[in-house]
């Protein structure tokens, strides 16, 4: 009994193993399950965005300008080509047979031929080839190894079938074969059981034939017959998309099929990094390609990914560019760029750490991106040592184990106390040069762009030493400094990213002189360990399915022939897609840029790097919160709330103009629905739910008529002054820079040009297109059309009346000139107007009659007046809350520094201390010609995304003028006098008779502190004023604004407001607002 | 009286087709064993099978991949003369050719890192002409357990000298497979040995006290960093995701096959998802799921319910063979299929304590369920060497039956 006695033991032992195991499964299987229920959901759940409609905006006739449209973006996914198109598995197959990369664009000229070849494979073939034994196809055009009865994939040793992996190989093989012959799943099932029977010396042509009960010939001839017309629809598709071969020998398909290889590549090169990270915790291309290549085992990846020796340095030195373009341009420089550029000082010790922290992963990476770099003892390990240390077979790492502080790493040099003397430019030069700097080795050329700066700054006589430009750019923060500082922060990037490199390759060369044999390879790279291969290869298959599966983008407006072509026959074009999109489109716009008023409607751009960076907490969250597969009713709101805040990458978003003004209108919110299911799932069907309906954005009625904003554009790119007008300015006639501004009474803006407008063959990158109705990027004084204001006030306040007359004359003491003078302040008119009535000089525009008032009134009243018409203020286009995006220039220290008394009898010329923009004197023309002033406005009316109706754009008040209304049309008259008095200043362009109807106007010149070539003083000339209906009353105000003129403004502007007027499409908006509009005396060109 | 009666059944064998194994007395065969372990097998063929139809349901099987289902029925006729076998062989010659085979296998083995077959970063295959490589590791096993039936035969383990012996036969092919690196094969062994040790005589203090300082040396060496960093962090990753929120959290990482083993059991929940329609079969993301996973598939798509009845079976199974080795008088045939018995109790062990997460994250199959030609054909011969050894006629009876 004792053996029983030896056996109950075990027995019983067993029995508690069963106890143990079962507890722990029914605390898996049951205290565990909604959690794993939830896991499991989650893996079969997939979210989907779905994009709102961004609202329109139409003109004041309801004419639509932009929109978004329903548009179709080409997609392609190299999985779905591989497994459905021939083309890519006959090149697949030849690989897999020839043991290395052969291309499509090879294999595009011979797909029936090889694939005639490999359907006449035969189940043992495949068993064979598996095997090591290799495989013997006939001779194959264009594949050379295939001659000669030679056999392939011949591999006797173990050792070498396994690191070919030929098993593997034969399997692909067996799959190419199968898509070739179009198996169904009956046959599929059929045939996987061939190569255990008699059928296994018979060819899969033949037993597929044997199967479909035809002949093999009648199955060949299908064959050819069907990958002949799948290449002819390949063809078909690349002459739509516009590809052209290169040569008539060429295949339409050809150019095509370049670029489907360049995804190819692309996408394995993307598989094989992931891999790589997947195995060693970091991105291959955070290591030099020489050293990746050494000093890293790599041979799994040449097994998973099928490749060989040079496809795998291919993919070393891709990896690399893409990771430096990325790492360097998209993180490192962004971040450096704004520590040097943020406060009056930064400081070296800030570069160094946040620099630094960048070389890190995990928590320091994302604190240093918020702008809170960690400090050296905060740290751990850097991000691609921390990955090496774990996977490396070897035992002895420890000249990899870097201490934060080490002094040896490249940043080390600015924390250093020999480097805390000098400037920081000094600091960060030393800094630079502690490391070699091989023009070579750097990506970008960043080198030559700075020697090209610092050549053409040493000739400007700036600073050329790079300490004193590094300086220099510190504190002189206009654009092109910003742009240099970019250029010499990419060096200093490069050279210490080059200087860890050196550093990182002398470390591995330590570790591994110091390694055993048996944590070598053969050719003495650093083996990884067991658990890193393992990872991989767990993911592998995983990885170039997830790779190969994603979609990209191949062409953003497809033709529609194309969208047909592959919305009605997918079959015929497996991998390829059209994708469901949206596109801004400007319905004005045939051409890029030429959308009236397309400064002022401003643009849209979708997700930048700034932007995702700002916007990446939330967005991880989001993530997180699509990823549960159960919420709580408060994640649901949160996912909801995020969903409706986080901006999608593909999302157009108003960055500027009314775009970026009215963004919070115009932006609708994205809806959110998940499917539960499996997509790929045959006859299974998915479940959809909805979280969060779309909304789409609200429509914008502008008060802009696009008709006159295209006239003013075209007007203001092609002035024209007729020859009987003796004074013209050819230069600026050749280059016109300017505004026009047409204003309703209420203050809807009508026309807002600039020019040139955006349209303009002289606009271009390097001179853009500027708006200059709201702006005023330089000092821009009024110059006259500001004395009605000021005659206003001075009849109000007491300061002038209108029978008061002054003289101007010229003074026998002003040596060097004959024009009329008081106090300094000169007149235009040569010896002067002699004894003038104010009527009267606001008819001439007497400067010297009005440096008489501006000595009678004080510093604050001619704030006051300013203000009283709102000169230097925001007209109101700006909403106060609203986003930014538009831009209106307005004068916060208009008059409040101290000024004397010329400034004063300057300022009431409108010159030196007076500024506007065009729309504010503008509108400072509706206050005159009505008494109130109103806001201007842009945008009239929002649409009701659900009713479809329009609601005003709630508006203040008009602000009534404190002036009597007997002064204003005093005022009024005078203006009117201007154009239609002989002696007045418009009178030449703008009288009735010229333009064949009333205007009541005011002229005006601001010289500039400036001289042309030929000596003459350059200035700024206007016209303001407003057009009048048949009773008298004012219709629309306006603003011409000349920009940089020599030429007065009797011989300027005033010819711009004629030639505006006198066209057809303003004649016709005059007209139909109670403009008696008579026919004019000439022509515009008379 | 099972012996009396089997031994009148076994002298009708003449008749029929008991013929062909005249040496085997059927009246004392163990039918419920061998019936046990014919449900094992339809258990797995209905896995795999049904693990087949769904990768061809969901686009994830072509001639590439093969038919697994098909292999799996080829390895078991290939393996079912190795059964055979091991019903025929007489326990006089096995004891006398233990040592023999015991060093052809150490042979074979000493044979794998110079002409083996490297896979999945690991060199533990021969290649074979019968479809499939031979994981020499795996015979090996049941040639130690005859082995150390051979040297604890006449060996009551009484003096400190008795143990030397079978320490160097269980040591030597641990020492070897461990190093191909297979480390779920290595685990095996021990519990094996510890068990056939207890059987031959040693007290079952020693052994508890051999467990324990195995135990505590093992803990050492993890504490002292005396193991491989990535079997350390091995271990470090099955520590820290026993909790599923860790588990989750590592899904990506180290705890991928872990975390791809729990969503299906925990989700297969009381009842289970029924055949083919688990998460595993359907997503397709746990990794060896016909072979060293293939208990998660069966814990998810049976549930506790079902599972736990192959659980019972299986257990059942390796406790039935235990109890024939206790009803043998023959030492040499009971130590062996006591050992068989430790043997399929001990993969059967770590193989689910694997997949439930009770033991670290190793690669080990479960005999007669999981693929694996290797596998099988061991298995085939240790069912037969039990069977056969609880029935044989020429009893092989020694002073010790009589003790």
């Amino acid at each position: 009994m004792i053996s029983k006695r030896r056996t109950t033991a075990p027995i019983l032992m067993v029995a508690l193993a069963v106890v143990a195991l079962l507890l722990r499964q029914a605390q898996v299987q049951l205290g565990e399950h909604r959690v794993w229920k939830e896991e499991a959901a989650r893996l079969e759940r997939s979210g989907e965005l779905i994009p709102h409609r961004r609202g329109a905006i139409v003109d004041r006739e309801g004419r639509v300008l932009v929109r978004d449209v329903e548009a179709y973006h080409l997609d392609f996914a190299y999985r779905e080509f591989r497994r459905g198109h021939p083309l890519p598995q006959v090149a697949h197959a030849a690989s897999v047979l020839l043991l290395q990369p052969v291309s499509l664009e090879l294999a595009l000229e011979h797909v029936p031929d090889w694939a005639l070849a490999f359907v006449a494979l035969t189940p043992g073939d495949l068993a064979a080839f598996g095997r090591g034994r290799g495989v013997v196809l006939p001779e194959l055009p264009g594949l050379p190894a295939t001659a000669g009865g030679r056999r392939l994939g011949v591999a006797p040793d173990a050792e070498q079938r396994a690191a070919l992996d030929l098993a593997r190989r034969s399997g692909d093989l067996g799959f190419y074969v199968g898509r070739l012959l179009a198996l169904s799943r009956t046959e599929l099932k059929e045939l996987l059981r061939a190569d255990e029977d008699e059928r296994r010396d018979r060819s899969y042509l033949e037993l597929v034939a044997e199967l479909r009960g035809v002949a093999p010939a009648a199955l060949a001839s299908d064959v050819r017959a069907r990958l002949t017309a799948s290449l002819a629809d390949l063809d078909l598709l690349a002459q739509h998309m516009g590809f052209v071969p290169r040569t008539a020998r060429e295949r339409p398909a050809a150019a095509l099929v370049r670029e489907l290889e360049t995804w190819r590549r692309g996408i394995e090169d993307a598989t094989a990094s992931r891999l790589f990270a997947e195995a060693t915790g970091f991105a291959p291309g955070r290591l030099d390609p020489g050293l990746l290549l050494e000093y890293v085992e790599l041979d799994w990846i040449s097994v998973h990914m099928q490749w060989d020796a040079a496809r795998l340095a291919d993919w070393a030195i891709d990896s690399r560019r893409t990771w430096l373009r990325g790492w360097r341009d998209g993180v490192m420089l962004p971040r450096l760029m704004a520590v040097l550029r943020s406060g009056p000082a930064p400081e070296a010790a800030d570069v160094a750490l946040t620099l630094s922290a960048l070389w890190y992963g995990g928590e320091e990476l994302s604190a240093t991106l918020d702008g809170a770099p960690p400090a050296l003892d905060e740290r751990g390990e850097l991000a691609m040592v921390a990955g090496f240390l774990d996977m490396l077979e070897a035992d002895d790492r420890s000249a990899l184990e870097l201490a934060p502080d080490d002094p040896r790493l490249p940043w080390m040099v600015l924390l250093g106390p020999a480097e805390a003397r000098g400037s920081l430019g000094e600091q960060l030069e030393a800094a630079r040069r502690a490391f070699p700097y091989d023009p070579a080795r750097v990506f970008g050329g960043a080198r030559t762009r700075v020697e090209a700066a610092l050549a053409e700054a040493a000739a400007s006589g700036f600073p050329t030493s790079r300490a004193r430009r590094w300086d220099f750019h510190f504190t002189t923060p206009d654009y092109r400094s910003r742009e240099l500082l970019g250029d010499l922060a990419a060096e200093l990037c490069d050279a210490w990213e080059l200087g860890w490199q050196d550093l990182f390759g002398t470390l591995l060369e330590i570790t591994r002189q110091t390694a055993d044999p048996d944590a070598l390879t053969a050719s003495g790279a650093l083996r990884l360990n067991e658990v890193a291969l393992d990872r991989a290869a767990d993911r592998a298959r995983f990885v170039l399915r997830d790779f190969g599966m994603r979609r990209n983008l191949l062409d953003e407006r497809p033709d529609y022939e194309v969208v047909q072509l592959l919305t009605r026959f997918p079959e015929h074009f497996p991998g390829f897609g059209a994708r469901d999109a949206r596109e801004r489109l400007a319905l004005f716009e045939p051409e890029e840029g030429a959308l009236p008023g397309r400064l002022l409607i401003g643009s849209t751009a979708v997700l930048d790097a700034e932007l995702a960076q700002a916007q990446r907490a939330d967005a991880k969250r989001l993530a997180e919160l699509r990823h549960k597969a159960v919420r709580t009713q408060d994640e649901e709101r949160e996912l909801v709330a995020l969903v409706a805040r986080v901006l999608t990458h593909h999302e157009e978003r108003g960055v500027s103009g009314i775009e970026g003004a009215w963004n919070d209108f115009l932006r609708g919110v994205n809806g959110y629905r998940e499917r539960v299911g499996l997509e790929e799932a045959v006859g299974r069907r998915s479940e959809r739910v909805s979280l969060r309906e779309v909304e789409n954005g609200r429509d914008l009625r502008l008060t802009l008529d696009t008709e006159l904003q295209r006239v003013a554009e075209e007007v203001l790119e092609r002035p024209i002054v007729p020859a009987r007008e003796p004074r013209q300015d050819t230069a600026w006639l050749a280059d016109p820079e300017g505004a026009i501004v047409l204003v309703g009474m209420d203050g809807e803006v009508h026309v807002a040009a600039s020019g040139p407008a955006p349209w303009s063959p002289r606009v271009s990158a390097e001179r853009p297109a500027v708006e200059r109705v709201f702006r005023k990027p330089d000092f821009q004084p009024p110059g006259s059309i500001f004395k009605p204001i000021v005659a206003l006030f001075a009849l109000e306040h007491g300061y002038g009346w209108p029978g008061e007359e002054l003289v101007c004359e010229a003074s026998a003491t002003d040596v060097g000139s004959n024009k009329g003078v008081y106090k300094g302040v000169h007149c235009h008119q040569t010896w002067g107007h002699g004894s003038v009535a104010l009527e009267a000089a606001l008819h001439v525009s007497c400067n010297v009659y009005f440096a008489h008032l501006g000595e009678r009134v004080s510093q604050a009243e001619l704030w006051q007046m300013a203000h009283d018409f709102g000169l230097g203020e925001s007209t109101g286009v700006v909403r106060e809350d609203g986003p930014p995006g538009f831009v209106e220039h307005t004068v916060e220290d208009l008059l409040t520094d101290r000024i004397g008394l010329r400034d004063r009898m300057r300022g009431a010329n409108g010159l030196s201390v007076v500024e506007a923009t065009p729309a504010q004197m503008a509108r400072a023309a509706i206050g005159l010609a009505t008494g109130r002033l109103p806001e201007l406005r842009l945008v009239d009316a929002v649409r009701d995304a659900d009713t479809g109706a329009w609601h005003a754009v709630p508006r203040a008040e008009a602000r009534e003028l404190p002036y009597a209304a007997d002064h204003l049309a005093f005022v009024r008259r005078a203006m009117r006098g201007v154009a239609a008095e002989p002696a007045g200043s418009a009178y030449t362009t703008l009288a009735p008779a010229e333009l064949g109807f009333e205007v009541a106007v005011k002229t005006g010149s601001a010289d500039l502190a400036e001289y042309a070539s030929d000596g003459r003083l350059i200035k700024h000339t206007w016209v303001m004023g407003w057009a009048l209906d048949a009773a008298g009353e004012p219709v629309v105000g306006f603003v011409f604004f000349v920009r940089k003129t020599v030429e007065t403004s009797s011989h300027s502007s005033t010819w711009l407001a004629r030639q505006f007027f006198l066209r057809p499409e303003v004649r016709a908006f005059l007209a139909e607002r109670g403009v008696e509009v008579r026919p004019a005396a000439r022509a515009v060109d008379e | 009286m099972r012996q009396g009666s089997g031994y009148r059944a076994g002298a009708r064998g003449g008749r029929g087709w008991r013929w062909l194994l005249p040496q085997i007395a059927w009246g004392r065969f163990d039918w419920l064993i061998f019936v046990l372990a014919a449900v094992l097998i339809g258990t797995g063929l209905v896995f795999i099978r049904a693990a087949f139809d769904a990768n061809l349901d969901y686009g994830r099987s072509d001639l590439a991949l093969g038919n697994p289902f098909v292999k799996h029925l080829k390895t078991i006729v290939i393996s079912t003369p190795v059964l055979l076998a091991g019903l025929y062989l007489r326990p006089t010659w096995l004891r006398r050719n233990a040592v023999f085979l015991y060093i052809c296998g150490l042979g074979v083995l000493a044979l794998v890192p110079f002409i083996g077959i490297e896979l999945n970063n690991a060199r533990r295959w021969l290649a074979t002409p019968v479809g499939f490589n031979l994981q020499p590791s795996e015979p090996m096993k049941i040639l130690l357990i005859l082995a150390l039936a051979r040297v604890l035969y006449r060996n009551r383990l009484r003096r400190w000298t008795d143990w030397i012996r079978p320490a160097i036969v269980a040591a030597i092919p641990m020492a070897m497979i461990v190093s191909q690196p297979d480390l779920g094969t290595t685990l095996t062994i021990p519990p094996v040995t510890l068990g056939m040790l207890y059987m031959s005589g040693a007290r079952g203090r020693t052994i508890l006290g051999l467990v324990a300082a195995m135990a505590l040396a093992g803990f050492l060496a993890w504490q002292g960093g005396l193991i491989k960093d990535y079997q350390l962090r091995r271990i470090d990753t099955w520590v820290a995701t026993l909790e599923p929120d860790a588990l989750i959290e590592n899904k990506n990482g180290a705890a991928f096959h872990a975390y791809n083993a729990r969503v299906p059991i925990g989700n297969g929940g009381l009842r289970g998802t029924g055949v083919g329609h688990g998460i595993a079969n359907r997503a397709g993301h746990l990794p060896e799921k016909e072979s060293d996973s293939i208990w998660a598939v069966i814990a998810e798509e049976l549930g506790l319910i079902g599972s736990g009845a192959v659980l019972f079976a299986y257990a059942l199974f390796a406790m039935l063979i235990l109890r024939a080795a206790g009803e043998l008088r023959d030492r040499f045939s009971r130590l062996v299929v006591g050992g068989i018995g430790l043997y399929f109790a001990a993969h059967f062990f770590i193989h689910v304590g694997v997949n439930i997460g009770l033991l670290p994250m190793t690669g080990l199959t479960l005999p007669f369920v999981s693929t694996g030609g290797s596998s099988i054909l061991a298995s085939f011969g240790a069912l037969g060497l039990a069977l056969g050894l609880t029935a044989h006629r020429a009893l092989a009876l020694d002073a010790d039956a009589f003790r």
